[in-house]
């Protein structure tokens, strides 16, 4: 055990160290593409769902050391961000090496059965970062974590009903901005 | 587009909704954005995204479980469920009862989603819908209550899968998908000339079966006008928030102010599912003028029918011209080119406005669905007027250009229509306005000169006429501003069949100031924006008399009012592109005054703004051929005053882009004799040029090939005026090219053709008044007068050597 924990590392990261931050994430990233790849793999149509599979490989990693549920939280927003990476990296690949856009489409299993085009969703997603970071990281929370508002507000610190309604709000954006893309984003 | 201060201001204010929760969200937005209708519209748009959301989530704010469907449905046995969703479920349904056996899909709606007013028109409707048979609709069978009070329609079960996913599943082709489009307007097409409006055209709405054939589901019932979700309330009768319901990026804009749904609002749905279906190729420029035309904010800018636009979509598919006007020139065009010859020749012009109201259809005939219920012998009237007027004639106005029998048989069709209803003893004051203005419209179509008209110069006087009596009529009982403005409509057309057809100034002058009269009438109060773009468009009209009749002060005066006038509008009304556009005609029109009376040094500028803003909104809206017109009558005579200043180097530009604009107008409107004809003249303009800066060989060669394809143009019932027109410059360039044999060769082969045209009595004044100088040249030819003693061709006729 010559690594510190992940609580050790969490500690540090939200102390300001950014090395913290960065193992933390270097931990997180084999796990993350590995389900990014089981999911596209097993996927024919290129959707990805990943809500549940990101709790549980943040559970699998903190469960040795002991994590309180804020730490929980921040291990999963900083997993929902890693993982959107990996996502964005591995749809513009595939756009890349294709002639015909081919479309990779997250569903998200937050609620009912949304799908959303990834590049589009993460290009709206800077967009939203410039009006309102605090909700582009919701929905990052959200949509690419899977983590449940109890989890959003103990990462925040907004109350239930702050993160409810934050939430709707964001989502309304998103809708509008995806049902209106800026053009040659 | 999106400005993101204001993004923020909207969001605060979307959440402060959402925690006030106010009994009447639409009266607390307006209260908070009073005055500021971007903020406002934004909140909207997220509004209505929030609502789109929690529907295609099934309600993840407040999850309204599903009652368990009863075991049948009139004749039908409910079996499994095959989708859920917000407004309810889907059933497969097995009739078992009577003659016959099939499978059906039956939708239940959740009790309580469906406004009163909805359930109410479905059952006005269901007959209808019930008769609507296309192989392209999912048929609707029945529909009614369960015993609970929940609305179901039982209908057609499709077997198939959403637009969308079917394209990504099968890859299709771009052959594939236009033709999946083209099927959809099919369908919305052959609703529409039954009267049927779908109201929420979407990609999960298009079904595509295994076999390719596109079935519409959900038509007349898509969407629920209001939800009984939180945070939202439920809707006052009639109130805005139906217009939540709708599909984000697939509702047209007008439905945000809470419209009925027309034609338009279809056709809006189906550009925006064409930007998506098509998506790969949206940078393509025709499809994207495609989409942007379907898709226009203002319904009346949009494709007057679907068929139209399916019409653009094949065109663009086959790799033809995509035209969307295309109907032969009227009249009035000969006295058009005429003029602007004269203005780029003499580099002074008169002009007129040649353009269009490329009005889409009236929103009179749109009324239609709304009519039915309360008068039947009204709704047949105004249906089949509509369906003929909307469909037919639109038709064939755009195929059959110059097919004379064919236009005089619409005009009489849609003529038969109008007097049924205009001879019915009814006294309903709406029905009355709405023939009065079926009239107007219908005279619009037959003569106007500001459009494409039929040429029926006669009977559109006549229609205005009766029109103009039914107003009167109405006007005695009790004014009203629709009446002020109709008539008003009324008195413009006439000035300009006046002015245009049967030159007759006084009458013109007559109605354009009975036009104002009408206008001033509506009271102070009550003069909103539909008020101000009809006094400003009256005021255009009334620019074009002027400029007609060379009454240059009066219209330096009425440019300078209409721009003040522009000036005292709102905020965002000024901003609008309607108010940009009267703005550039009123430079337009200044510059082109400035330049006849020879102030060239202020012309040339007014002529340059007026250019570059018709440039600057044609880069907005792609192809618009009323601003390519624009873009060619402003930068060619604004090439010309500049050049008359010895300004050419810093003009030419102009020249260039007028020749741009028009050579992308004569491939357009590639049937449109009026943009070769205009093409023809910047040509000779160009040709001009080139002999300004002493580049005489390719100016020669230049105004030989317009000679060279007007000849091959010709043929028995061509006056010839246009060849010898083009051979007089010709004449004049080689003149100034010290090439006295062309020059001769030229003036004497013009003077031969104007002098066969005047012997059949088809020389205009215009040309004649050249006569005298060319017959003066022809001699001097003759003479063996060395060229640098040749005279003018025209020589000034006491009148015009006044000085102004």
């Amino acid at each position: 055990m010559s690594d510190p924990n992940t609580a050790q590392l969490l500690a540090e990261w939200r102390g300001g160290a950014l090395d913290a931050r960065n193992a933390l994430i270097a931990r997180l990233h084999p796990e993350l593409t590995a389900i990014a790849a089981a999911r596209l793999r097993a996927d024919r149509n290129s959707s990805l769902s990943t809500g549940d599979l990101i709790n549980e490989a943040v559970i699998k990693l903190v469960a040795t050391d002991g994590l309180s549920l804020a730490d929980r939280g921040h291990m999963l927003a900083l997993a929902s961000r890693v993982m959107r990476n990996i996502l964005v990296d591995h749809a513009r690949a595939r756009n890349s090496d294709k002639r015909r856009h081919h479309k990779v489409e997250l569903t998200t299993e937050v609620e009912g059965n949304l799908r959303f085009d990834l590049i589009a969703l993460d290009s709206a997603l800077l967009r939203l970062k410039v009006v309102d970071a605090q909700l582009a990281e919701l929905v990052e929370m959200r949509y690419f974590g899977g983590m449940t508002v109890e989890d959003i507000a103990a990462v925040t610190g907004m109350s239930e009903p702050t993160v409810k309604r934050r939430w709707v709000v964001a989502r309304s954006w998103l809708l509008d901005a995806l049902n209106n893309p800026i053009e040659n984003d | 587009m999106t400005d993101p201060e204001l993004d923020r201001e909207a969001i605060t204010l979307f959440e402060e909704l959402l925690e006030t929760d106010p009994a009447d969200p639409d009266a607390w937005l307006n209260e908070r954005t009073a005055g500021r209708d971007t903020l406002r519209a934004r909140v909207q748009a997220l509004r209505s995204a929030d609502l789109a959301a929690t529907l295609a989530t099934g309600g993840a704010l407040n999850h309204v479980t599903d009652a368990p469907p009863p075991e049948r449905l009139g004749a039908y046995r409910i079996g499994e469920r095959i989708g859920a969703g917000g407004m309810g479920s889907v059933y497969l349904a097995t009739r078992d009862r009577g003659d016959f056996e099939h499978t059906a899909a039956i939708k239940i709606i959740k009790p309580g989603l469906l406004s009163e007013r909805l359930v109410d028109r479905f059952r006005r409707e269901r007959q209808i819908l019930a008769q609507l048979r296309h192989p392209n609709i999912a048929q609707l069978f029945d529909g009614g209550e369960t015993d609970d009070g929940s609305p179901y329609f039982i209908m057609e079960y499709v077997d198939g899968l959403p637009l969308l996913r079917w394209a990504e599943s099968v890859e299709a082709s771009r052959e594939q998908r236009i033709d999946m489009l083209l099927q959809a307007c099919a369908a919305v097409a052959f609703a529409h000339a039954n009267l049927i409006v779908h109201r929420d055209i979407t990609p999960s709405n298009v079904m595509v079966t295994p076999e390719g054939v596109v079935k519409l589901i959900d038509f007349g019932i898509a969407r629920p006008t209001g939800l009984n979700l939180p945070p939202i309330n439920p809707p006052s009768e009639g109130g805005s928030l139906q217009t939540l319901s709708l599909t984000p990026g697939y509702a047209a804009p007008e439905r945000m102010t809470g419209a009925e749904p027309t034609t338009a609002t279809d056709i809006f749905s189906l550009g925006k599912l064409a930007a998506r279906l098509l998506e790969d190729d949206v940078n393509n420029p025709e499809l994207a003028a495609i989409i942007a035309r379907a898709t226009r904010p203002n319904p009346e800018d949009r494709y007057g029918s679907v068929d139209r636009f399916a019409q653009d979509l094949r065109a663009w598919r086959d790799q033809r011209p995509v035209s969307s006007f295309s109907g032969g020139p009227g009249y009035a065009f000969r006295k058009f080119v005429a003029r602007h010859k004269k203005t780029t020749f003499f580099s002074s012009a008169a002009v007129v406005l040649l353009i269009a109201a490329f009005a889409g259809t009236t929103v009179a005939y749109f009324a239609a669905e709304r009519a039915r219920a309360e008068e039947a012998q009204r709704f047949q009237d105004v249906r089949n007027l509509a369906n003929y007027l909307l469909f037919d004639l639109n038709d064939q106005l755009r195929k059959v250009p110059g097919n004379t029998s064919a236009r005089a048989d619409l005009a009489a069709r849609a003529q038969t229509y109008l007097d049924t209803l205009a001879a019915s003893k009814n006294t309903n004051r709406d029905l009355r306005l709405e023939t009065a203005n079926g009239l107007i419209r219908l005279a619009e179509i037959q003569g106007s000169p500001v459009e494409r008209n039929l040429g029926l110069g006669t009977d559109a006087k006549t229609n205005l006429v009766r029109a103009e009596a039914i107003l009167g009529d109405l006007h005695k009982e009790s004014d009203s501003p629709q009446i002020a403005l109709a008539e008003s409509r009324i008195d413009a057309t006439l000035g300009l069949i006046a002015i245009y057809r049967d030159n007759d100034a006084e009458t013109s002058l007559d109605r354009f100031a009975r036009g104002q009269a009408a206008l001033d009438r509506v009271a102070d109060g009550q003069r909103d924006a539909k008020w101000r773009q009809a006094q400003a468009e009256l005021t255009r009209n009334v620019m074009d008399r002027q400029s007609y009749n060379e009454e240059y002060d009066d219209l330096l005066a009425a440019a300078d009012a209409q721009e003040a006038f522009l000036d005292s509008w709102p905020d965002d009304e000024r901003a609008s592109q309607i108010a940009r556009l009267e703005r550039a005609y009123a430079w337009y029109y200044r510059g082109s005054a400035q330049s006849l009376i020879e102030r060239e040094a202020e012309a040339y500028p007014e002529l340059r703004k007026a250019h570059d803003a018709f440039k600057t909104m044609e880069a907005e809206t792609p192809n618009d051929t009323q601003l390519l017109y624009m873009i060619g009558w402003s930068g060619a005579e604004g090439y010309a005053a500049a050049a008359r200043i010895g300004k050419v180097d810093e003009s030419a530009d102009l020249l260039f882009s007028a020749r741009d604009a028009v050579k992308r107008l004569a491939a357009i409107e590639d049937r449109d004799e009026s943009a070769k004809i205009m093409l023809i003249t910047i040509e000779e303009t160009y040709a001009q040029h080139l002999a300004d800066i002493g580049d005489y060989p390719a100016a020669i060669e230049a105004q030989k090939h317009l000679v060279d394809i007007q000849i091959a143009d010709m043929d028995e019932t061509s006056a010839g005026t246009d060849v010898g027109w083009s051979e007089m410059i010709l004449g004049g360039i080689a003149a100034s090219a010290q090439d006295r044999k062309l020059a001769c060769d030229s003036w004497t082969s013009a003077l031969t053709r104007f002098n066969q045209a005047q012997a059949n009595e088809r020389l205009s004044a215009f040309h004649a008044s050249f006569l005298s100088g060319l017959r003066a040249n022809v001699e001097r030819c003759r003479r063996g007068v060395p060229v640098t003693e040749f005279g003018p061709l025209r020589l000034p006729d006491p009148e015009e050597s006044e000085d102004p």
